[in-house]
């Protein structure tokens, strides 16, 4: 296990640093408008773009600019998105500040969405399987179609239309003034703010677990063992819920630390719809506006986070799944 | 110069106890908006536990700012009112919250829950229908922003380096189509010519040198000048030459200007003008159109207003050479030398140049010959040099919640005047 976790960190940083690498090609490569001129603003005049493009560094030489970049990745005080370098074109501050600041947000959505969907997605998917081809089973399928079928933006759209603005039932969209950090965020939860944010990421989500979970769950109960473990006489609940069960579900562990990770790195489209100042809003706007330190600062901690839940899920497959050994 | 320190972006820096050359400003170069110390009626919350006496790097910014999240703002006690008779500072506290989709917002300004949406779009639906029912009639504000939106024409790119083209584009076009498009008569007045009234004393207030029925173009009064052109090989009024085909254009990507262009394609291609159009994002739409290396022959997203009320905030960025890239916002080369075209790769190797006008307008003081001036500047471009055609004079349109007991436009800088928004309660 040793060497297969020191296996996976080296082509962790191999991934990030690809990513990093193709980042940096496509902001420097095909510029979207150079964010010297950006910063120096609308009258200028030659000489003001030239010290300013000295002052972000994109003077330098690609390769230097890159290294300079690279250094930020090191997650070591003073190095890691260090202020020299990940300085936002935007918004004039540490791009490491800015992200410290939205974490948090982005955390309670994605963690709150992932336990609803989690508890919805699950146990539709397993009355689906055991109750194969019956009016539930067409039911919940049908859920899992309008899920998977139905584009994000639209559903959030439509459930802060009705039950906000029109039924008045829920809050409105956006973190009040003053909510700032852990606690901020948590006391945004309490008073029902990400309900909606939740509801939206956690039905798409959910439709999806659902159909995974009941495709593992039909193929998983016609297993050998589970023939075995009828025959000896267990109750079919038994059968279920302690033998099918833990099979089916081992894919579904994988998903969820991927999905997790994604959604670490910005649900991007719920955040801007619901006006939440997280990762994923922080991204729209830095890449609308080419503020390529932010972008870069927002990718690599992406790329940190997903391949570290790759890692996690990858390494609680062993416990989980007892035929899985790593070497 | 006093018409640029009256501008929100202009404000005094406070000398610090070294002496240093920046004031409090020294060590904050890329960050001073964050240690800003206020001289008006309001300062960012928190302003006072800021401490200049300790070295730049332990000073702690203001709270009240978090750039890309909030502004709070509250009362300044260093400021009097017995010394300002022009800002009425009424609010005690104003709270600007960034971010959020446009519809939304306006949703949550019907419902109480927001007093003022800063910089956003009333959707057309909404003027709509505050402008048709009576209960909220009051609640919208329509001003005229100072600004224009305009199709810009680059003069170094064939077949716009033929005035006869873009007199015949300014015929054809349909300003009433493209003012529909953005939402209706509210949202501002047709164009006439380039300067925006407020700036030449409306002396060209009535002055439309391509008045067409209802603002909605002339396809023959178009092809009677393209058929002028040398672009129009058999003199029908039809643009012919290989030139007139697959225009490259740049416009915005947002709504409403994907569908300008459609309604652009439609009546230039009567004229045989046909276009091969890029949708960009906003800001790289501005790069692209002041970038002249970018070879485009259209611009058809751009808008500008003045920074002050004087002709020079549209006269110099627009149509003098000091306004050529790298600097902005020349996008239609005028002034540019033939070194310079070279450079950039084009083939033409003179356009037109209003530099003298602008010059000799510039160095008039403040008053009626100014204004007379820059009409007569606004004139020449119209009828001799056609840069662009301007379309529509812009409006502001503000939608308010009925929280607000006071609306007060600021001309000046073409928003909502902040310090006048009364809400009840308020004690100034």
């Amino acid at each position: 296990m040793g060497r297969y976790l020191i296996r996976r960190a080296l082509f962790m940083i191999l991934v990030i640093m690809i990513v990093s690498f193709l980042t940096f090609l496509i902001f420097v490569k095909l510029p979207a408008g150079d964010p010297a001129r950006r910063a120096v603003g609308r009258t200028t005049t030659p000489e003001q773009i030239e010290n300013a493009r000295k002052a972000f560094g994109l003077d330098k030489p690609l390769y230097i600019q890159y290294w300079r970049f690279l250094k930020g990745f090191v997650p070591w005080p003073g190095l890691w998105l260090n202020d020299q370098v990940y300085f936002s074109y935007g918004s004039f501050e540490p791009v490491r500040e800015e992200l410290s600041r939205r974490i948090p947000i982005t955390a309670v959505l994605a963690i709150g969405a992932a336990v609803i969907w989690l508890l919805l997605g699950i146990p539709i998917g397993i009355l689906s399987a055991i109750k194969r081809g019956s009016l539930a089973d067409r039911a919940a399928m049908i859920f899992a179609i309008i899920g998977v079928s139905m584009p994000i933006f639209w559903l959030a759209q439509l459930l802060l239309y009705t039950f906000w603005f029109k039924l008045e039932l829920l809050p409105a969209s956006g973190i009040p003034i003053g909510y700032t950090g852990w606690a901020g965020a948590l006391r945004a939860a309490a008073e029902g703010r990400f309900i909606l944010p939740w509801v939206s990421l956690a039905y798409i989500n959910a439709a999806f677990y659902a159909r995974m979970v009941r495709g593992n769950l039909i193929e998983t109960m016609n297993e050998d063992y589970i023939r075995t473990a009828r025959s000896k006489g267990l109750s079919e609940r038994r059968v279920i819920y302690k033998h099918g069960l833990r099979g089916a579900l081992t894919p579904v562990v994988t998903m969820l630390g991927l999905d997790v990770g994604l959604l670490l790195g910005g649900a991007f489209i719920t955040e801007t719809v619901f006006g939440l100042p997280g990762i994923g809003q922080l991204a729209v706007q830095a890449i609308s506006t080419n503020d390529f330190p932010t972008v870069m600062g927002v990718t690599i901690l992406g790329a940190f986070i997903i391949a570290i839940a790759n890692l996690v899920v990858d390494v609680a497959y062993a416990f989980l799944d007892p035929r899985v050994r790593y070497t | 110069m006093s018409y640029r320190l009256a501008m929100g972006t202009a404000s005094p820096i406070p000398p610090d106890d070294e002496g240093e050359r920046m004031g409090v400003a020294e060590g904050h170069t890329r960050n001073y908006g964050r240690f800003l110390v206020a001289s008006g009626p309001y300062m960012f919350e928190g302003s006072d536990t800021m401490d200049f006496s300790v070295p730049p790097k332990d000073q702690t910014e203001a709270p009240g700012y978090v750039p890309g999240r909030q502004i709070v703002l509250v009362r300044n006690p260093s400021w009097s009112a017995d010394t300002d008779d022009l800002r009425d500072a009424y609010p005690d506290r104003i709270e600007v919250s960034i971010g959020g989709d446009n519809d939304d917002l306006y949703n949550k300004v019907a419902a109480g829950q927001l007093d003022f949406v800063v910089d956003g779009a009333v959707p057309p639906e909404k003027i709509r229908e505050y402008q048709t029912n009576p209960d909220l009639q009051d609640k919208i504000n329509i001003y005229a922003s100072d600004a224009i939106r305009y199709v810009s024409f680059n003069l170094a790119m064939p077949p716009f380096d033929d005035v006869h083209v873009r007199k015949a584009v300014s015929w054809a076009f349909d300003k009433q189509g493209f003012r529909q498009l953005r939402g209706g008569e509210s949202v501002g007045e047709l164009a006439g010519h380039i300067m925006v009234n407020s700036l030449e004393d409306n002396i060209l207030a009535d002055y439309d040198p391509y008045q067409t029925p209802n603002g909605a173009g002339d396809p023959e009064q178009a092809k009677a000048e393209m058929a002028q052109s040398k672009y129009d090989t058999d003199g029908d009024g039809v643009c012919d030459a290989p030139e007139c085909k697959d225009i490259l254009t740049i416009t915005d990507r947002e709504d409403p200007y994907p569908e300008q262009s459609a309604l652009l394609i439609q009546f230039l291609e009567p004229i045989g003008l046909t276009l091969d159009v890029k949708q960009l994002e906003r800001g790289t739409m501005y790069n692209k159109c002041n970038d002249a290396n970018s070879h485009h022959a259209l611009c058809a997203g751009p808008g500008w207003g003045k920074d002050y009320a004087d002709g020079i905030t549209f006269g110099e960025p627009l149509f003098s050479s000091a306004g050529l890239w790298e600097s902005c916002c020349n996008y239609s080369l005028l002034g540019a030398s033939a070194d310079q075209l070279s450079g950039w790769g084009y083939d033409v190797t003179s356009v037109p140049s209003v530099d003298d006008k602008v010059d000799e307008c510039a160095e008039l003081e403040p008053g009626d010959e100014r204004f007379q001036c820059w009409a007569e500047l606004d004139q020449q471009l119209m009828e001799e040099v056609v840069p662009m055609v301007p379309y529509l004079f812009d409006n502001s349109v503000d939608i308010i919640s009925d929280n607000i007991q006071n609306y007060s436009f600021d001309q000046f800088a073409g928003l909502a005047a902040f310090d006048s928004l009364a809400v009840p309660g308020n004690t100034s």
